[in-house]
Parts: C-alpha cells; sequence; structure tokens
C-alpha cells in the first residue's frame, strides 16, 4: 500500500509539468471511442504482465490526479465567489447565482462534461479541441457550486456577534471579513469540505465519457478484450487515494481546531 | 462631554428607545437600568453605530467624529485569536499602536493569559479579554451592556473591581438589569423602559 502511494505520488510529480496524452490532436467527434489496447500475448510472463498493466493503470490514474488536484486548487476559491454571489445585497445577481447553483447541483456531471464538451462546437463552430479541458472546466464549475453551498451554509451560521465586534473595532467589511470570518467559515466547513472531496476523487472517472483516458477507462479496456481483473485492480488505486485523503483532512482538521486552543 | 438629543429607534411596531436625551460629562459612570425588552442594549447598539437612529442626534464635545468602545454581553472574542491577538488585531490592522497590550492586559489581570485562545478562558477572563480589547483603541465612550450577567457572584465582584479601577479614567456607560451590582459604581443612575429613559434620583 504505502509503495502503491509512493508511485502515484512519484509518477505525479514526475508529470507535474502538465502533459497529459489525453491533451492530443485527435479530430473531434472522431475521438470518443476507446484507445487502443494491445492484446496480451499468450507468452507474456504473468508477473511482467501485472507489471506492465500496474503501469498502464498508474499512468491513467495520473489524469485522476491532475483532475482532482486542479478542481479543489480552481474550485475552491471559486466557490467563495460563487457564495458572495449568493449572499450578495444586488437581487438579480443573487438570483442569477442561484439559479446556476440549482442547475449545476441538479445536474449530473456527466451530462456536463459533455456539454463542455460539445456545446462550444454546435454553438459557435469552434470544437472544443482539448478533452482533458473539457472535462477540467466541468469539474471546476460543478465542484464550486457544491462548495459555494458549503461556504453559504457556515457563513449564515457565524455567530452576528463576530461581525459587529470588527465593526465596532473600526474595522471595514473587507477586514472583517479576511481576519475575523474567514478562518471561522473555513473551520465549520471542512468536515462536509472533506466528504465533497472523497467524491471528486471518485467522480474523476467520469472524464472517460470524453475519452480522457484515465483509470476506469483503461481497465475497461482490458475487459473488453476479457481480462475483467484490471477492473477489480483499478479498486485498490481509489482506496490507497481515498486514504491518503482521509489522512491529510484529518490532520488539516486538528490544525485547524489547534489554531483556537481546543 | 456625550451628549445624546431625541433618539428614536423602532423595530416595525415596537419603539424600543424613543425620544431619549441625556448628557454625560468626560469621566463619569452612567448606569442604565431597567427590564429585559427595556431598549437598554438598543441605546447601546445605536451609540456604536450597529443600529441607525430613526431620528435623532449624538455628540461627542459637540461633534459626531467622536469614538465609542462596546463591551459585548456575550463577549463576542475572535477564538482564532489569543488573548493578545484579539485585543491587538484592531490596532495592527488600522497601523495603530499597540504597544500599551500588556500594560493594559495587566490592568485587567489577565498577563499571564496573554498566550490563551478564549476557549480556554473562563467567562470572567472572557470578560476581561473584551474589556481589554475594547480599552486597546482608547474610545471617547466605553459602553458595557450586562458585563455581569453571565457571571457568578465572585467574578460578579471581580469585574466590579475592575469597572471601580476604571472610573474617573474613562468616560462609561453601563447597562445592566441587576440593579444592586452597579450602585456603587455609577454617579448617575437612569431606568429605561418600554424605551423611555428617566432619571432615578
Ligand atoms: N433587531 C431587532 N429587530 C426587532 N426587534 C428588536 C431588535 N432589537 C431589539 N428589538 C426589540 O426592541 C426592544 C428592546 O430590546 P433591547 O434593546 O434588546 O432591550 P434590553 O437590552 O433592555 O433587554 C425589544 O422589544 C426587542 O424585542
Ligand atoms: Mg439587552
Amino acid at each position: 500500500m504505502v509503495f502503491l502511494c509512493f508511485l502515484i505520488v512519484g509518477s505525479f510529480a514526475a508529470n507535474a509539468a502538465g502533459t497529459y496524452e489525453a491533451a492530443d490532436e485527435e479530430p473531434f467527434m472522431g475521438s470518443l471511442q476507446q484507445g487502443d489496447f494491445t492484446l496480451p500475448s499468450d507468452n507474456e510472463e504473468p508477473l511482467a504482465r501485472f507489471r506492465r498493466i500496474t503501469l498502464d493503470l498508474l499512468d491513467g490514474f495520473r489524469l485522476n490526479i491532475v483532475i482532482f488536484f486542479v478542481t479543489l486548487v480552481l474550485a475552491l476559491p471559486l466557490g467563495m465567489v460563487v457564495t458572495f454571489g449568493l449572499m450578495s445585497k444586488l437581487a438579480p445577481l443573487r438570483s442569477f447565482c442561484k439559479i446556476i447553483v440549482w442547475i449545476v447541483r441538479g445536474s449530473p456531471l456527466m451530462l456536463q462534461i459533455f456539454i463542455v464538451f460539445f456545446v462550444p462546437g454546435l454553438l459557435f463552430d469552434t470544437p472544443m479541441r482539448d478533452r482533458m479541458l473539457a472535462a477540467l472546466i466541468a469539474f471546476v464549475i460543478n465542484y464550486s457550486m457544491f462548495f459555494a453551498e458549503i461556504y453559504r451554509g457556515a457563513l449564515e451560521n457565524m455567530p452576528k456577534g463576530q461581525f459587529e465586534a470588527g465593526k465596532v473595532l473600526g474595522l471595514s467589511k473587507v477586514k472583517v471579513f479576511f481576519h475575523i470570518i474567514l478562518f471561522q467559515v473555513i473551520k465549520n466547513s471542512t468536515a462536509a469540505i472533506g466528504n465533497e472531496v472523497i467524491n471528486l476523487i471518485k467522480d474523476t472517472s467520469l472524464a472517460r465519457v470524453v475519452a480522457v483516458s484515465e483509470i476506469l477507462m483503461r481497465a475497461q479496456g482490458y475487459a473488453n478484450l476479457g481480462m475483467i481483473w484490471p477492473l477489480f485492480y483499478s479498486l485498490v488505486f481509489y482506496l490507497a487515494a481515498t486514504a491518503i485523503i482521509t489522512l491529510l483532512f484529518g490532520r488539516f482538521e486538528r490544525r485547524l481546531k489547534r489554531a483556537t486552543g481546543e | 462631554m456625550l451628549q445624546v438629543s431625541n433618539l428614536c429607534k423602532s423595530f416595525g411596531t415596537v419603539k424600543a428607545v424613543d425620544n431619549v436625551s441625556f448628557t454625560l460629562e468626560k469621566g463619569q459612570t452612567l448606569a442604565i437600568i431597567g427590564p429585559s425588552g427595556g431598549g437598554k442594549s438598543t441605546i447601546l447598539r445605536l451609540l456604536n453605530g450597529l443600529e441607525q437612529p430613526d431620528n435623532g442626534s449624538i455628540l461627542i464635545n459637540g461633534k459626531t467624529s467622536g469614538t465609542f468602545g462596546l463591551v459585548f454581553q456575550d463577549y463576542n472574542l475572535f477564538p482564532q485569536y489569543t488573548v493578545l491577538g484579539n485585543i491587538t488585531l484592531a490596532p495592527r490592522l488600522l497601523k495603530k499602536d499597540y504597544s500599551h497590550a500588556e500594560e493594559i492586559l495587566e490592568k485587567v489581570g489577565l498577563l499571564e493569559k496573554k498566550n490563551n485562545y478564549p476557549s480556554q478562558l473562563s467567562g470572567g477572563q472572557k470578560q476581561r479579554t473584551a474589556i481589554a480589547r475594547a480599552l486597546m483603541l482608547e474610545p471617547d465612550i466605553l459602553c458595557f451592556d450586562e458585563p455581569t450577567s453571565a457571571l457568578d457572584p465572585k467574578l460578579t465582584e471581580e469585574i466590579v473591581d475592575i469597572l471601580n479601577e476604571m472610573k474617573g479614567k474613562h468616560t462609561i456607560i453601563i447597562v445592566t438589569h441587576d440593579m444592586d451590582v452597579m450602585r456603587g459604581v455609577a454617579d448617575k443612575t437612569a431606568v429605561m423602559d418600554g424605551g423611555k429613559l428617566r432619571w432615578d434620583e
């Protein structure tokens, strides 16, 4: 398990420069088929085959991890921006944000990935060439809305006295938000965010609907050739990732607790 | 000198503060006593700019630019900052002097708790942190909303001692429903009921 974690992190670090194979220049519609999978030759050593398939799945899981991190890094702050919209004093902006949140949260992520991938081509005749980019955009938008709702809940549950104490001390609204409120909103959001983050790592597999060759797409490729075990094997990668995420989040939560002397 | 004239504030049909006028000399301590719902907190909130008055004026030395400080009934300390962090946050962010922070903590008897977080303090210590935080900005008028309502008799005595210590050096308004506690502290007392203020001689 530890070795596997090491492999995942290592392969991610090695590819952090951002060269993912899914972003190649295949034509627009023709790209939505399974990739090529070499038939396992009969004289391949079982161990060599295991090694080859492990590396292949790992190569696919790298894409899942890229989607995971890019989504987190962009959607966590973006969610806060949407929260400001949801709680804005301007009624039209507030309604607009509410409708967007409702649409995004109320529809399947898979559909959203399709929409981001196909709609630019259908509407503006500029097809989305980069399938990975399409998936990333859909993920970031989708998760921003979920995070926004979590932040909104935490913000609405803030004791009014915290804002008032800041105001009475002569602090501007911006200073009150960044120096008094934000920390408490983050602290009160971590449990809910933690759940979403676990969902996110599992959701990353949906990128295969636009043929991003992530881990499940590869495992499915083997299954289509009559080799089922890589499909089950891919489970290990997910469980390893969720174990690491749970560990890190637990640590983060303890750290936030310590920051208030608890 | 604080001069409050014809102050009015309604919430819907409730006249929380109904045409209240009074003056308070520099260095004096005023206690406002009255039943719950009488409008005491609303007066303090108006003075501190947390509510906008429907009518009336609040002047310090004839100007509207005077400063108020407020010690909240439930303290409203910032949980992520230590005692020292709580009391220096505003002056740090406002780029004001905060070199007197430890001196003020000494005054309220909290110096040895300066690195504790609010979650690690007793009710009385939280109250004293809140007092120290308000004192840091050296407001013209310092307001207390029910400073002893959440404290047991022994802690109440401690806070009364601190108030007595501050007496004369600061201009203070204390709001309370506990008449006995404030008798000794106040130079003037007034009763607030149904939004009306009347003097109690
Ligand atoms: N924000 C508010 N909205 C509506 N009514 C309020 C509000 N604040 C105070 N009131 C009402 O104003 C009256 C005076 O309240 P308050 O000033 O809190 O009294 P006290 O502090 O003397 O107990 C009460 O009837 C209370 O219900
Ligand atoms: Mg009150």
